[in-house]
């Protein structure tokens, strides 16, 4: 019996026990031996690459968690109390971060574990059995072109950061510390370089969306502009961070940053031309004329997939839920869903005045301090007389959305979304504030013949873009001939007749206007101001004033919301927040939690 | 009182409770009846000293207390209801327990030190609270009915200001906003017709609440049976009505839950070696609430100001009212959207066999034992919609719909199977008593869930337990535990654990004395080991519970997809990696001291008192003192520690004049912890660290009054000398912070310890009971100390205004002054100055906003009326009192600091039949 029962102990004890420990069916469990087996486990990983890696600074990709850049820089309001944008239009860059961010509007540990992951699937993909040789050197090359993508983020976010040229083991030694802003810049073209020489011209329909050779020279091209522009490219920093200036500036002025810039846009033009990427002017007035078909154009080639003017986008196939990165971008049918993600993003006068009118004069605006409140018919003309660009840019207040004509879900009669700054019998306001969240209208960008869609590609490079790119370059340079007739490119195509003006800090102005309105909600304004160093960033554009225009309805039985514009009785403009600005907000700041371990050197202005 | 850890392997009775060398604390079943709870996890309160606890909401569903023994002992978990629960020695959940009727159960225990606590291995760590069900008692059939009914209002609700005074504050605001310039929003004839009643000015709590909900429990136990056969048969009903004002129609529902538990508890001798135990414990519950989630209700009642709208926007009330800003009127969200309803069904089956082998050797003997135990939740629900109405037009795309109902359907499952084998011997030779045991555990759970989903686990165990002459005591016990989460090389750990007690009353010089019936000291050292974790957002976010982190997964649940492809553009599987993969991780470990008393002295009086050590090592940590640029932040180690110390001392003192018989007692229990490591990046100052302060411990701003009108210039900027706030722009009567580093800026970086834990270092209790021919009487009093409440957790109810927010009476202390208006309370503000807008400096962890939590409460008074033998009647009033500083101050309930569902007061009666 003894015996028995300690056999029974031991059997059970040593026979059963390492299966029943066994690693437990976990469902849809992969490691990284499995990845990279097979070519459609390791595509998987290089999806998550492309997926991470391109919604760098988008709505919830991995800066703050609402809003795009314009809600900082001037082009729409802040949003409600708990975006992030509101917080830094509040109380400005947080080394704490906010809304998602880990600091001021990125996610700086974020961008690292992403580079990681674009690195292991670099060094892991010779393992692939059933991928040719030829497909593991493109995988390649796109993890490298993502990782250039991601460095020019982080580059003109927070100048030099870390140089990071493979996955790190944690046996590796890790105080690497932040690389000048010229190594950074070098390494990036380096890294554009070796991808151009593997990647595709364009690849075949299916694989849209991934990078080609026109995508890193894009990107290359964006980041020698970004090089040359008065920020960086300086003797003195914007401000002192002694023995650490490299880290923020070249420490010196040099023309020929301008060139470099030149000859690597002008290579994304010549790449455009084999790939059949174009901008598209439908109208065939000529070069050197407004195009007839300026709305379609510029509407089609902000909205429609995958159209012949698009480098790269991020894309999307459908509706992905609450996925932040689109829904938060627009004034789309998701706002029916949930208006609290962008209805009080209203456009700012701010923004409003760079439009030009259709026959390229400038618009007076009401301006505030103004004695008295601008009659409602106004309005209207103010309106009609705009550019193309601004009608597909925004539903104006009381106006049918010119993007979706003829869709009673954008019509005003239908909107059934934030609506603009209006109220009944408000007239008592002046000149205050009827509503501080709503402005002159709605963005409707990207959304072009969108009827209920409610998700957009957002453009991550628009050929118009090297053309502006050249055309602040050639002027930067002196070569106001090629300057005029690269920025007449894009304005011609908006429809509006050539600029003319020869000066050099006249052309200047226009241009980084023509950057305004081209770019509006493309996330470029914020970075693009800072790197200018314009002396009144501070004052209009990401800090100080920011205006609305408001509508007193007529108090009127008959005039419901929401309301038509011929129900306005009067309008004006008025500050309905100012914007914090200190200029070390020029650079975004680096985690305090970074900081704090040591090796890694904040940006100036930035206490401790 | 101390029950010894062997009792608990072996059933009841074969060490005399008074032999053993362990700290439990222990609550019988009949004493738990006495607090009429919903949810058998409240009637703990005030039982076990030693069990920090708060009470849960009174919302029927979502009402569990927040419980930890011994106080925070890790900060693996770090949240309340750590402790691993078992049922007649088998696991289970708290799904399970929290829904035990006190009829069922014989007692609960508490286990403490390691001692109790070294056998359960790496389930034992942070406690474990053990319940014994009722067994048949040989002997004729006895049957015991009891029915109790009550009705139940809420204790406590934090009602917003009325229309008037919020329309008063809320121009203070938004003059404050306009830089301190007069600007009233709402004109003096509304402010008047606000005050005169004619404005719109409603309750919403009272329009979507009623007075008072119901409870009604009733019990019938069979219990008797022969030497052969024995049995404890339980049928259980419990019913409770919400405090919702919706009535139960086919279209709208109160909340409400219902519950029916079965139990037969069978006990079979079978010849004259087997012994048969056969349990089986069942339970039905619903749950039905209106088709909106409460919590979102509260917060709603607690957010929407008095002067939005009415219930109805028309006379013949037909339309909800509704705006775009406030689309959920109260009313209409309890009555207006149709009802739901959840279902759950439990099933515990166990079966042990225990063979007498004497014919080999006396006192040996073998038993083998198996539980099932299986859940499944499903709902039901039928739903509508309504139109939001305002001045007589929609204001929403919603509209109103018939009633429709849902697919009756799934919501969850899980099932549990656990064996055990055991071998043990019990003998006395003379004066030499033994005992031994050796047990073979395997326990496999399967719920839902992504990694967290199965546990599978292994424990070897056993004791041997020595007493000479019942003076001298050693127990020796271990367990080598075998877990899945570890890597292979890394699943099995050792956890050993010595004790010993002396008691000093057997000795011959005590014997037969009058001052000390009983004395014996106690003292335990081992280890013990917990292997789940929830550190960091990390673990918890991809459900990993700490479990495989040897493995480099991949995932593709959490981040969606990326897109490829024109036209159509193509959805693409993405694949991330999870963590960094670590061979090295296994469990954290405890090491518990423990010392102990327990004595009963002068014929009446029983004390008892331990104090603990309990050093956590190898707590799972994120390394966060990797540089961001590795690119991986999701590398762990088991690199914390964590330690925990404190004392309990519980004492009773029964006595009878005459007819009369008294008691009186109570105990007390200290429970603190200092973080030793938790890899904490060091903070740019030492003060700011978490480090080296309890778990828990709120760090903030240390506020220093307001600001005024005279620290600024006249262009409304902070004069120079002041140090800046790095919060945005501060304006006459926003919160001035002391800048402890001197460094002229106040942000993060000034940040220090300003209060307590949110974890109450003091627990207590005390009470007493008196008995006098047929009539008796109860009372229980229990109460916490050294605990911080953040206001700012009460959002809603403490920041005025902000986002279209209320106003509560804490902000009518707001720093204003309008001095042509006649307001100024710039000497006595208490409350920073009121804002429409969002306000980073104000609203943020201070001393400002950081309360004390203590509190006392009177949990239970009890009357009752034996008027025969077997035939007892009783009233009794639950949590008739609170004495507490956030109470009286703030009108916040220190257990429901968070403003969501009340805490319920209850006044029962019932009556208890025997025969």
């Amino acid at each position: 019996m003894k015996k028995i029962f300690f056999s029974f102990f031991a059997i059970c004890i040593l026979g059963s026990c390492s299966l029943f420990l066994e690693k437990p069916d976990t469902t849809g469990t992969v490691d990284q031996d499995d990845v990279f087996s097979t070519t459609k486990n390791a595509g998987s990983a290089l999806m998550s690459c492309y997926r991470n890696i391109l919604k760098h600074g988008w709505p919830g990709g991995m800066g703050i968690g609402h809003s795009t850049y314009g809600a900082l820089s001037g082009e729409i309001g802040r949003g409600y109390s708990w975006h992030g944008s509101y917080i830094i239009a509040q109380q400005g860059l947080s080394v704490n971060g906010v809304d998602g961010s880990d600091s001021g509007t990125d996610s700086y540990e974020k961008s690292w574990s992403y580079i990681r992951q674009c690195w292991l699937v670099n060094e892991n993909i010779d393992k692939v059995a059933d991928l040719s040789e030829g497909d593991k050197a493109t995988v390649k090359a796109e993890t490298m072109g993502l990782v250039a993508y991601r460095y020019m983020g982080m580059l003109y976010r927070y100048g030099g950061v870390p140089i990071v040229r493979k996955s790190f083991l944690s046996t590796d030694d890790l105080s690497a510390p932040r690389a000048s802003v010229k190594d950074v810049v070098d390494y990036i073209c380096e890294l554009c370089d070796a991808a151009y020489s593997v990647l595709p011209v364009s690849w075949p329909a299916a694989y849209t969306g991934r990078l080609t050779k026109g995508a890193v020279l894009a990107i290359k091209a964006r980041t020698l502009l970004f090089a040359a522009r008065p920020l960086f490219n300086s003797a003195t920093p914007y401000l002192d961070n002694g023995d650490h200036n490299d880290l923020i500036c070249f420490g010196n002025y040099d023309k020929e940053r301008w060139k470099a810039a030149i000859d690597a846009n002008e290579a994304v033009l010549a790449w455009a031309v084999d790939a059949g990427v174009e901008l598209l002017n439908t109208g065939g007035a000529g070069k050197g004329n407004p195009n007839p078909n300026a709305f379609d154009d510029y509407a089609q080639a902000t909205s429609v997939f995958a159209n012949p003017e698009i480098i790269l986008a991020y894309k999307l196939g459908k509706q992905e839920g609450w996925e932040p990165m689109v829904n938060y971008l627009c004034c789309s049918a998701h706002q029916n869903v949930s208006r609290f993600d962008t209805d009080a993003n209203g456009v700012l006068t701010n923004h409003l005045e760079q439009y030009w009118a259709a026959d390229g004069t400038d618009v007076s605006w009401p301006k505030v301090g103004e004695a008295m409140p601008h009659p409602g018919a106004e309005w209207i003309t103010k309106v009609l007389s705009l550019e193309p660009r601004a009608h597909a840019d925004i539903k104006f207040g009381g106006f049918d959305s010119e993007n979706n004509p003829g869709d009673y879900y954008w019509s005003n009669a239908g909107w059934n979304r934030g609506g603009y700054a209006a109220e009944k019998n408000k007239a008592s306001s002046f000149p205050d504030p009827i509503n501080d969240e709503k402005g002159c209208g709605e963005r409707t960008k990207f959304f072009y013949h969108a009827g209920s869609r409610t998700w957009c590609e957002p453009p991550l490079f628009r050929l118009a873009e090297t053309y502006m790119n050249l055309a602040e370059a050639y002027n930067e340079y002196g070569n106001t001939v090629k300057a005029l007739e690269n920025l007449n490119i894009v304005h011609n195509r908006a429809g509006l007749p050539a600029i003319t003006e020869t000066d050099q800090a006249r052309l200047r102005a226009i241009i980084q206007r023509e950057d305004a309105i081209e770019f509006f909600q493309e996330n470029h304004r914020y970075f693009d101001v800072k790197h200018w160093k314009l002396p009144n960033v501070g004052n209009g554009i990401c800090g100080g004033p920011m205006r609305m225009l408001q509508f007193n309805i007529k108090n009127d039985e008959a005039a419901t919301w929401p309301f038509a514009a011929k129900w306005i009785e009067t309008w004006w403009d008025s500050v309905v927040y100012n914007a914090y600005w200190s200029d070390e907000m020029l650079l975004e700041p680096l985690p305090q939690l970074e900081v704090n371990k040591g090796t890694t050197v904040q940006n100036p202005g930035y206490t401790k | 009182m101390i029950s010894a850890l062997a009792a608990l392997f072996i059933g009841m009775g074969a060490h005399a409770q008074d032999y053993g060398t362990a700290a439990v604390s222990t609550a019988s079943g009949d004493e738990l009846y006495k607090r009429v709870e919903t949810n058998l996890t409240n009637s703990f309160i005030g039982a076990f000293p030693g069990l920090t606890i708060l009470h849960g909401t009174g919302e029927p569903g979502s009402n569990t207390a927040s419980y930890l023994i011994r106080g925070m002992g890790s900060y693996g978990l770090g949240t309340w209801n750590q402790a691993r629960l078992f049922v007649d020695g088998f696991e289970v959940n708290i799904d399970y327990m929290t829904s035990i009727s006190p009829a069922e159960i014989e007692k609960v225990e508490v286990l403490k030190d390691a001692a109790a606590l070294v056998l359960y291995g790496e389930k034992g760590a942070n406690g474990v609270i053990s319940i014994t069900t009722r067994r048949g008692v040989e002997g004729q059939s006895k049957v015991n009915a009891r029915v109790r009914y009550g009705v139940q209002t809420p204790a406590l609700l934090n009602k917003p200001l009325g229309s008037y005074r919020f329309a008063t504050l809320y121009n203070q605001a938004v003059s404050n906003d306009k830089g301190m310039v007069w600007s009233p929003v709402y004109s003096q004839a509304q402010l008047d017709a606000y005050r005169d009643g004619t404005g719109i000015n409603t309750d919403w709590y009272a329009k979507a609440l009623r007075g008072s909900g119901s409870y009604m429990d009733a019990d019938v136990v069979l219990n008797g049976g022969s030497k052969a056969a024995r049995y404890n048969i339980n049928l259980d009903y419990l019913g409770n009505k919400g405090l919702l004002n919706a009535a139960d129609t086919d279209s709208t529902r109160n909340l409400g839950y219902q519950r029916f538990n079965v139990r037969a508890n069978l006990d079979f001798n079978v010849l004259k070696v087997f012994e048969v135990k056969m349990d089986i414990g069942g339970r039905i519950e619903t749950l039905h609430r209106p088709n909106y989630s409460t919590a979102s209700l509260f917060s709603n009642l607690a957010k929407y100001p008095s002067n939005i709208y009415g219930v109805y926007d028309d006379a013949a009330q037909t339309h909800f009212s509704g705006t775009g800003v406030y689309p959920n009127n109260p009313y209409a969200s309890v009555n207006g959207l149709g009802w739901f309803s959840v279902k759950a069904r439990s099933l515990q089956t166990n079966l042990s066999v225990k063979e007498r082998l004497d014919m080999i050797t006396e006192g040996l003997f073998l038993e083998q034992a198996v539980s099932f135990y299986s859940y499944t939740l499903s709902t039901y629900s039928k739903s509508r919609n309504y139109a939001r109405w305002y001045n007589g037009a929609t204001t929403t795309t919603d509209e109103t719909t018939t009633l429709t109902a849902s697919g009756y359907g799934s919501a969850g499952m899980q099932d549990w199977k656990q064996g055990r084998l055991t071998a043990g011997y019990d003998r006395s030779f003379g004066e030499h008593n033994l005992t031994a045991r050796l047990n073979w555990g395997i326990s496999a759970y399967k719920g839902d869930g992504y990694f967290s989903f199965k546990y599978n686990t292994l424990n070897l165990n056993g004791l041997l337990h020595y007493d000479y002459a019942h003076r001298y005591i050693v127990e020796l016990a271990f367990s080598r535990f075998g877990n899945d989460a570890f890597a292979p090389g890394h699943r099995w750990h050792f956890y050993p654990a010595v004790s010993a007690a002396w008691i000093v009353s057997n000795e011959d010089f005590l014997k037969g004395s009058g001052l000390v019936q009983f004395l014996k000291f106690r003292a335990s050292a081992g280890l013990t080991g917990f292997s789940e974790s929830k550190a960091t957002n990390i673990l918890n976010d991809f459900n990993s519970n700490g479990r495989y982190l040897y493995k480099d997964y991949y995932t593709y649940s959490y981040i969606g997809a990326f897109y490829m492809g024109s036209p159509a553009a193509e959805w693409q599987n993405s694949l991330v990696p999870m963590f960094n993969p670590n061979d090295e991780i296994g469990p954290e470990k405890s090491l518990k001291l423990n010392i102990g008393l327990d004595a009963t002295l002068f014929g009446g009086i029983q004390l008892t008192a331990d104090a603990f050590l309990d050093r956590r090592t190898g707590i799972l940590t994120l390394d966060k003192s990797l540089m961001g640029y590795y690119g991986k932040q999701y590398s762990f180690s088991n690199i914390g520690e964590m330690n925990s110390r404190g004392f309990e001392l519980s004492a009773e003192y029964s006595g009878k004049a005459g007819e009369l018989r008294y008691s009186a007692g109570g105990f007390v229990s200290y429970a603190t912890n200092t973080i030793v490591n938790m890899a904490e990046v060091p903070p740019a100052n030492a003060f700011s660290a978490q480090t080296g302060r309890p778990y828990g411990t709120f760090i903030g701003l240390v506020a220093n009054g307001f600001y005024q009108v005279q620290d600024f210039d006249d262009d409304g900027r902070l004069l120079p000398g002041l140090p800046t706030p790095a919060f945005g722009e501060v304006q006459p009567g926003d919160v001035k912070y002391r800048d402890l580093d001197d460094n002229t800026v106040i942000d993060q970086n000034d940040i220090t310890r300003i209060g307590r834990s949110w974890i109450p270092e003091w627990n207590f209790s005390f009470g007493g009971k008196l008995a006098w021919r047929g009539f008796d009487a109860e009372i229980l009093f229990q109460g916490v100390a050294g605990v911080s409440v953040n206001l700012l957790d009460n959002w809603n109810q403490t920041v005025a205004f902000i986002d279209n927010g209320n106003a509560y009476a804490i902000a009518e202390g707001a720093w204003a002054y309008y001095p042509m208006e006649g307001i100024d309370t710039r000497a006595t503000a208490t409350y920073p100055r009121l804002t429409t807008q969002g306000n980073q400096n104000n609203y943020r962890l201070s001393t400002l906003w950081l309360k004390d939590g203590s509190f006392i409460k009177l949990r239970n008074l009890e009357f009752g009326y034996t008027i025969k033998e077997g035939v007892r009647c009783f009233v009794n009033g639950q949590n008739l009192l609170t004495f507490s500083p956030l109470q009286s101050k703030y009108n916040i309930d220190p257990e429901n600091a968070s403003g969501g569902y009340p805490q319920l007061r209850s006044f029962n009666a019932g009556i208890s039949l025997t025969f």
